[in-house]
């Protein structure tokens, strides 16, 4: 071989056939990466330098979102068992070993879904990216206490412009799951009952995010308040919650009263992300369709829970169930099924059921609601019917009307959620707004109440 | 032009001391950076097809030692800045200074290159990219516009686990070739060149990867090129903090017979 010579022909035959070694000739897609960074600001990765270990700790549970998507679109569904156990265990190792110190994106530890539905990547971890922004925010003391508003609201304003195909909505879950309408599609609900124990590594996460902001918002800026309070929240995890899981999704409202009266914008855009986790887990853990369907009806769930213009009037339209809940502290109401989450869910069960079922039975509709409420709550429990909620709700009543469009992936069923949505008009539309928080007083942190 | 330039033992140390200063100080750095992407020079010489975030902006240095294969030592200095101006695209201005009785030519050159990425991987389809270089020839015994081109690709090749691999074509246009004398032989620089570089990377703990790469490239010099190997580490240090590790062994008589290289990538 002449030494000399630059064999270009070799190179990119070399090139072409390493690339395409891999491509067994299917229909390929591929989409724009459309990648886009932060805000700058004074207190950026101000959580990670005061709060090290819980940064470790949210890494951990990133872990657990960004992995859950590839354990379930790579493992069938009839190991479920095995994968639900195992994952558990890694995700729980990874959280209390503090295996990174710092946050991963999606991809690093779901590198298949990335492939499959790089929509879906670019919209949990360009929110998550704001949340890093709010818990930064929270923990600088660059940023005076009575100017964390001001600079929330830019870090929020920032995530709705600059990525709007993929901005979490800022109106609250009640409207969005309405708008997305989701319940009698063939997946909703089978994350939870077939993976219980993955699931419930979601709700810790759930709960344990709110519980910071809390925490910050009792602490305020000084020297040793965040910090003391948010150890307390990390022992009451390890000490109670992954001892006594959560047995729903916990919202913002709930958990976090004070931050959302603050900020209601980024509590949504919170609120919206952590269902979205969920119905992603169930698209992904569903077998009866196609990879290509599944990130069908990926896309369709993330544009209908988006934001919208115009949701800003809906922003504070939601209770305040505990205003003056310590995170420090972990009631039973915290680990309980019922809360704002399952309200939620019943009020739109029963303002689909007129269409869906006109001449039930007050008999039948009993067993109806025990089956919703059976199938809202993890795990499989005696006389639950295995499956999804539709599922469920199809073995006791075969003849039940479907909407158009409901069984479909990436099909919105018109009818059902403009139900759903006039529903929720008549029901809380008149409702007052959720009184702001002041923010002019730095405050001193409270005793644990007893 | 033949160099006698004898640098002493301070400014042979300058790089170095650089980069310790700003390691030092990484504790105290903001910004962002992603130890998964790969990047020309940080750690090795592969890169991704990926162009830095939208309105992502970092300060990049990287230190590179390399023992040619007449036994000369030279050691290259790149700062440089590294901004997102678009989706998908990012443009970055360097100034490479090098110090040593080795090859200097081009030190003190502005680099101003720009990196167009077509799309994210698909299951089937690898990501693309294009990129284009120009020196300005401000530097050491530089005359002219060179300029080159890249194409990169980047395919994921495992399920569950992020291993990729990249392949990179360069080519170089050298605007005005120069012919020197060195001794008894005339050494010309070649008008264009060409350089191959196929590799695999993949995250080998949580926060670090590790990459493997071969090159076969064409030298500055007509009539020379060479294969070698390398091997790097890219450690996310902080949220905003990348340090790469580099390595490289040449193959064969003309190769560069060693090269260490160290870059740290803070974004501001």
């Amino acid at each position: 071989m002449n030494n000399n010579r630059f064999n270009k022909a070799g190179l990119a035959s070399l090139l072409l056939g390493a690339l395409t070694a891999c491509a067994p000739g299917k229909q390929i897609t591929s989409e724009p990466r459309k990648e886009v960074s932060y805000i700058r600001g004074p207190y950026n990765a101000a959580f990670f330098r005061r709060h090290g270990p819980s940064e470790a700790y949210s890494a951990g549970f990133h872990y657990h979102h960004g992995k859950e998507h590839d354990v379930l679109v790579l493992t069938p569904l009839a190991d479920r068992e095995k994968v639900d156990a195992d994952f558990d265990a890694s995700v729980f190792d990874f959280v209390k070993n503090q295996k990174s110190k710092v946050g991963p994106n999606m991809a690093l530890y779901g590198p298949y879904t990335a492939r499959l539905a790089w929509k879906l990547f670019r919209t949990i971890d360009w929110t998550h990216q704001h949340h890093e922004q709010t818990y930064d925010i929270m923990a600088s003391q660059r940023v005076a206490w009575d100017k964390k508003k001001e600079w929330t609201d830019r870090a929020v304003k920032y995530y709705l412009e600059r990525n709007k195909d993929v901005a979490r909505s800022v109106a609250p879950l009640d409207i969005t799951m309405r708008r997305a309408a989701t319940m009698m599609k063939p997946y909703f609900t089978y994350y939870r009952n077939f993976y219980p124990k993955s699931n419930s590594q979601a709700w810790v996460a759930h709960w344990w995010h709110p519980a910071v902001y809390e925490a910050q918002m009792i602490s305020g800026n000084a020297d040793g308040g965040q910090e003391a309070a948010i150890k307390e929240v990390n022992r009451i995890m390890f000490d109670e919650v992954y001892k006594n899981r959560p047995q729903r999704m916990v919202l913002s409202r709930e958990l976090m009263p004070r931050y959302s009266r603050m900020s209601p914008e980024s509590a949504n855009i919170f609120d919206n992300l952590h269902m979205l986790h969920g119905l992603a887990y169930d698209i992904l853990s569903y077998e009866g369709w196609t990879e290509e369907q599944q990130r069908e009806e990926l896309y369709r769930v993330i544009d209908a829970m988006s934001y919208q213009p115009g949701d800003e009037k809906y922003a504070r339209k939601f209770d305040i169930p505990y205003p003056d809940v310590d995170p420090r502290q972990y009631p039973g109401w915290m680990a309980s099924s019922e809360g704002s989450m399952s309200k939620i869910m019943k009020e739109m069960m029963e303002e689909m059921m007129p269409m869906m079922m006109p001449d039930i039975s007050p008999d039948m509709k009993e067993k109806v609601m025990a089956q919703f409420q059976m199938k809202m709550r993890p795990g499989m429990e005696p006389g639950e019917i295995e499956g999804s909620l539709h599922d469920a709700l199809m073995k006791l009543m075969p003849g039940m009307t479907m909407m158009p469009g409901a069984m479909d992936a990436g099909k919105t069923p018109e009818m059902m959620r403009e139900m759903m949505l006039k529903g929720w008009q008549e029901k809380h539309g008149n409702m007052p707004d959720v009184e702001p928080y002041s923010m002019q007083k730095d405050p001193s942190q409270p005793a644990i109440n007893q | 032009m033949k160099n006698t330039y004898k640098p002493g033992l301070l400014t042979r140390s300058l790089p170095w001391l650089l980069v310790l200063a700003l390691m030092l100080s990484a504790e105290m750095a903001r910004a962002q950076s992603d130890f998964m992407n790969l990047e020309n020079n940080f750690g090795v010489r592969l890169e991704d097809a990926y162009a830095t975030a939208y309105r992502n902006r970092e300060a990049q240095t990287y230190v590179r030692y390399e023992r040619d294969a007449k036994g000369r030592n030279t050691t290259l200095l790149v700062p440089a800045v590294e901004i997102g101006p678009f989706r998908n695209t990012q443009f970055s201005v360097a100034v490479p200074v090098r110090v040593g009785n080795g090859d200097r030519t081009g030190t003190g050159n502005i680099e101003v290159s720009g990196l167009y990425n077509f799309n994210t991987e698909g299951l089937y389809l690898p990501a693309v990219s294009l990129a284009a270089q120009a020196d300005i020839p401000t530097g050491l015994a530089s005359s002219g516009l060179d300029y080159t081109l890249r194409f990169a690709a980047t395919k994921t090749i495992t399920r569950m686990h992020p291993t990729r691999i990249h392949a990179n074509v360069r080519y170089t246009r050298n605007a005005q070739p120069s012919t020197s004398r060195e001794g008894n032989e005339l050494i010309t620089e070649r008008a264009e060149r060409w350089v191959g570089i196929v590799g695999i990377s993949t995250r080998l703990a949580p926060q670090t990867l590790i990459v493997v790469d071969f090159i076969r490239e064409q030298f500055r010099l007509a009539g020379a090129m060479g294969n070698s190997v390398e091997l790097g580490f890219r450690r996310q240090m902080n949220p905003r903090l990348v340090m790469s590790l580099g390595g490289t062994a040449g193959l064969g008589e003309q190769a560069p017979s060693v090269r260490a290289n160290v870059g740290l990538q803070q974004a501001f």
